[in-house]
């Protein structure tokens, strides 16, 4: 007994008090050899053929035992539902994409124009309407595998006649149906979170304890197999299934994918898809670890079962919540409608100063200034640019830190690297706004030009309600803008750099899982 | 006898690790969902202050636009519904753009990782715990071999079932009721503000509600322990039964409710709208033409050219007004139809009844969110068509001024009540059938 100690290096409790108690007179000849030589207690005995029947023993019963393939139900029926509900949402997104794409630019900002006023030698609107001449994203057919924040790079650039001239703001929610807020469709990602993981730990659940409890654990060990191979054969076989099963389904969601929705994956997409399916094989690997951790930290299924639910809502549902709370706590963001007033005092406070610099000045009956005070406007607009750029700022924070909270539950990682490699993730919503404002700004910079040429002008004032074609030529380069300027699209290399450390946590949680539940095993009783 | 095994069922729980994790999850999580959601409440009672005030002190200006708003409902804090995505505000437009304004305190993750209220906690968190804690109350005893003794105590089987039952519910409720009171206290802490009779009925209501559900998944469990031989299987059908429950069936629902009452994209709509509108400027700028003609040739000063723009301008408007606003009216009747029909079906799934009972009488709901808006709307026909009743005479901001302000009456709880007693009867429903089926299956057990 005492070699196995001193070669081990420690002495768990456990294992000295069950070393004991088979040392006492309670259990007589019960010796050494029933528990192995410290070379067989941590396996190298060179037991490779022993585990790999395991191994296979454990996928063929997985397999002909059924399990496999309720896993294997369960999942396709689960990827198939997400399938249906989210390419509704996709064909609907499509639909208002092509009705927004399909309004004719050129008569639109004919409106815009004919709705100018011509008041004290100056232009300024009577339409206040958000009438939209918005840029907006084409929807990514990568919405399938995760939403994420999808909704955020709805924005799009709309044309106001306020100061400043163009602004940016969020569609209204396209979403009419207050059912579909209350239960949204589910994406791919919700899917492998919640039920894929609940598998995974189903399968892995009485990898041990279940053993012990039908006895066959004392005579596998009995017949010469080392601890290191049981182990071995039984995780590994186990996680097999689970994959296989995971594959499967996987490889027919992705066949409906391609037959069933006009949706194809183009690009670079090919490959974000087989990470997708990487990600999510070291998902099951993490929860697979999990179960056989609880498996072998207990002694009979029942409590393992009970253990590994707990452990289950825990990791899904309780701790990422959490994060988001304490994030929300901690690092607060303002409301946009705190930010629009903000915006508005300050835009009516420089007003103020500025009408009471230049006394000659009047507003038209719209409130606002037209666009001879130009300099004016874009001081006004660079202001309120700064008021956006803060609470972007705390908007940014607040996500870093729900994000690396969140990071404290495997499922934090998971959405991650699910949202990042289906382009809606944090990072693409960055890059998104940017390209927005630099559309906004071009746009804004070729419509001030517009309305300050003198041929346009006199035009106006000779009362000509027809703009001929050469002035509208002025106006082409504004409407090619909306028309060409394209959204950049992260390359796999930018995601892959910005999901490194997701990689590396998932592995890392699977690795200690399994490291754990080995470590655990070696002082596992199995009587 | 009864009462005594309800009893020992429930000190036996209290024992148990399955306990603990409860009371953790109970008055940890809870807690910190109403604290953090606390804090959102004041921060949209500010902004609802803000933009009241805003309104309330804009010089002039009411001839075009009028600015009405909803006050916050207090429960949102515990159950936030729909509030987040809802409506709190339309800016009531001369021409046809009323635009609604829905900006809500949102957390900017919130589409990746949500945020947890109460109504997620109950249906997701507890009913899953609820299973948890009742699955194997029969089949656990069977294979511990204990359930032959206490069958040999000449026990009725019925009361047996009924007593589990109910010890059961209350081990989960206690913890529950506790969160709650401890999440109450932070609410009334963090706010200062006090609840009215009416929030503490709805309260209660809710409390109701959530004891119906809590007792619906027990029973789930007992049915499902009395129906299976070992506690594996039953865990396998709890947990298979909990995800269709509460995941699938309710996304069945808006699926079906959809195709069965199709309702075009918004953008259609807006499109639509957008023709007409486009017609209507099309006119507008004729007679503009023909205005600038007769200006020319009788020498007209500017600004009586603009006075008669103005004038042939205004009743063109309302005419047009009247006829988006009952294009928009026609969409919403069909979404309004699918969207009744879709949380008609979802009352099969106890989640989806759980969902609907607790916002509406939340005040979180989509009938309020409804209830606002056509007052709104209301408002906005009445205000405008009061303002330019007389043609020859613009209206003035004098007058605007003088005009009845908007005021936001609430759902009466009684109203709020009738949109709950559905979900709440369907959640009453279900525990009897499962109370019979588990009485029912428990008699043909074998108990051996």
């Amino acid at each position: 007994m005492y070699i196995v100690k001193e070669e081990m290096g420690f002495s768990p409790p456990e294992f000295s008090t069950y070393v004991s108690a088979a040392a006492g007179s309670s259990l007589p000849g019960k010796s050494r050899k029933q528990y192995g030589s410290p070379e067989r207690l941590i396996g190298y005995d060179g037991g490779t053929v022993i585990m790999k029947e395991i191994f296979l023993h454990e996928i063929r019963g997985a397999i002909f035992g059924g399990k496999a393939l309720v896993a294997f139900v369960l999942m396709l029926a689960a990827f198939l539902i997400s399938l249906g509900m989210m390419s509704r949402e996709y064909d609907r997104r499509l639909e208002n994409y092509s009705m927004s794409i399909s309004l004719p630019a050129e008569q639109l900002f004919w409106n815009k124009i004919f709705f100018w006023e011509f008041d004290d030698g100056d232009f300024t609107s009577s339409d206040n309407s958000t009438e939209p001449l918005a840029k907006v994203k084409e929807p990514d057919p990568m919405i399938f595998f995760a939403r994420g924040f999808d909704t955020e790079m709805r924005q799009g650039v709309n044309f106001l006649a306020n100061f400043p001239i163009i602004e940016l703001s969020k569609e209204p929610e396209q979403e009419k149906n207050l059912l579909h807020l209350m239960f949204p469709a589910p994406d791919l990602l919700f899917m492998v979170k919640v039920l894929v993981s609940l598998l995974a730990m189903v399968f892995a659940y009485n990898i041990f304890c279940g053993e012990r409890e039908q006895g066959t654990l004392k005579l596998m060990l009995s017949a010469g197999a080392s601890r290191g191979a049981v182990f071995g054969g039984k995780f590994l076989g186990g996680l097999v299934s689970v994959w296989t099963a995971f594959t499967a389904a996987f490889l027919v969601y992705l066949l409906a994918l391609s037959f069933l929705t006009p949706v194809s994956l183009g690009g670079d997409a090919a490959a974000r898809v087989a990470l997708i399916y990487a990600v999510s094989l070291l998902h099951i690997a993490v929860f697979f670890g999990l179960g056989a951790v609880i498996s072998a930290f207990t002694r009979n299924s029942a409590p393992s079962m009970v253990l590994t639910l707990f452990v289950w809502i825990v990791v899904v549902f309780v701790l990422p919540g959490l994060a988001a709370l304490t994030a929300q706590q901690f690092a607060p963001v303002d409301s946009e409608d705190k930010v629009a007033r903000l915006k508005f005092e300050k835009a009516t406070d420089m007003e103020r100063e500025y009408a009471e610099a230049n006394p000659g000045v009047t507003r038209s009956y719209s409130g606002s200034y037209g666009a001879r005070h130009d300099e004016i406007r874009h001081l006004i607009a660079a202001e309120l640019q700064k008021i956006d750029d803060e609470n972007e700022r705390s908007k940014a924070l607040q996500t870093a830190l729900t994000s690396n909270l969140a990071r404290v539950s495997p499922v934090g990682s998971l959405s991650h690297l699910f949202t990042s490699l289906s382009r809606t993730g944090i990072d693409d919503v960055r890059l998104f706004r940017e390209d927005l404002l630099e559309i906004r700004t071009e746009m804004d910079r070729i419509f001030t030009e517009f309305v300050q040429d003198p041929n346009f002008l006199q035009l106006y004032m000779e009362g000509r309600f027809d703009i001929p074609e050469e002035i509208l030529e002025v106006a082409r380069p504004f409407i090619d803008v909306n028309r060409t300027a394209k959204f950049s699209v992260p390359s796999l290399s930018e995601t892959l750099a910005s999901t490194w450390i997701d990689f590396g946590l998932l592995g890392f949680f699977a690795v200690a899982a399994a490291a754990l539940t080995f470590t655990r095993f070696i002082f596992y009783d199995p009587r | 006898m009864t009462a005594t095994i309800a009893f020992k069922e429930l000190l036996a729980s209290v024992r148990t690790l399955r306990f603990v994790i409860i009371v953790l999850v109970c008055c940890l999580l809870v807690p910190v969902s109403v604290a953090v959601l606390s804090n959102d409440y004041l921060a949209e009672k500010g902004d609802y202050e803000g933009r009241k005030a805003l309104e309330d002190g804009r010089e002039g200006g009411r001839i075009q636009e009028v600015g009405v708003f909803r006050p916050v409902p207090q429960l949102m804090a515990l159950f936030r519904g729909v509030s987040v995505h809802s409506i709190n505000g339309i800016e009531l437009n001369d021409d046809p753009w009323n635009v609604p304004l829905s900006s809500t305190v949102q957390s900017p993750t919130e589409a990746v990782f949500p945020t947890v209220d109460l109504t997620f906690i109950i249906g997701f968190v507890l009913s899953a715990l609820a299973i948890i804690l009742s699955f194997d109350s029969l089949s656990g005893e069977k294979a511990m071999a204990t359930l032959r003794l206490l069958m040999s105590n000449s026990v009725p089987r019925s009361s047996l079932v009924i007593g589990k039952w109910l010890g059961l519910t209350a081990a989960l409720l206690i913890p529950f009721l506790l969160g709650m009171v401890i999440s109450l206290m932070i609410f009334i802490l963090i706010t200062g503000i006090g609840f009215g009779a009416d929030i503490w009925l709805a309260l209660a209501a809710n409390t109701g509600a959530a004891v119906l559900f809590i007792s619906l998944y027990i029973l789930l469990g007992i049915a499902i322990s009395a129906l299976t031989k070992t506690p594996s299987q039953s865990i396998f059908i709890g947990l298979g039964i909990w995800g269709l429950l509460t995941i699938l069936l309710p996304q069945i629902a808006v699926a079906t409710a959809d195709s069965l009452v199709p309702v075009p994209t918004i953008k259609e709509v807006e499109q639509n709208i957008r023709i007409a509108t486009n017609e209507y400027y099309q006119e507008t700028r004729e007679t503009n033409l023909e205005l600038v003609e007769r200006a020319r040739q009788e020498g007209w000063e500017w600004v009586r050219l603009r006075q008669a723009r103005r004038d042939h301008e205004y009743p063109r408007e309302t005419r047009h007004r009247h006829r988006v606003i009952s294009m928009e009216r026609d969409y919403w009747q069909r979404v309004l139809r699918q969207e009744e029909l879709g949380r008609a079906i979802a009352l099969v799934s106890p989640y989806g009844s759980l969902n609907q009972a607790l916002i509406s009488m939340a005040d979180t709901g989509p009938e309020s969110q409804r209830h606002f808006i056509e007052q709104a709307y209301d408002y906005g026909l009445w205000y405008f068509d009061e303002l330019v009743d007389d043609p020859n005479d613009s209206p003035t901001d004098e007058k605007a001024a003088a005009m009845a302000p908007f005021e936001y009456k609430p759902l009466a709880f009684v109203s709020r009540l009738e949109a709950a007693i559905l979900p709440l009867l369907s959640l009453a429903l279900t525990n009897l059938i499962l109370l019979a089926v588990g009485v029912v299956a428990f008699n043909r057990y074998d108990v051996r």
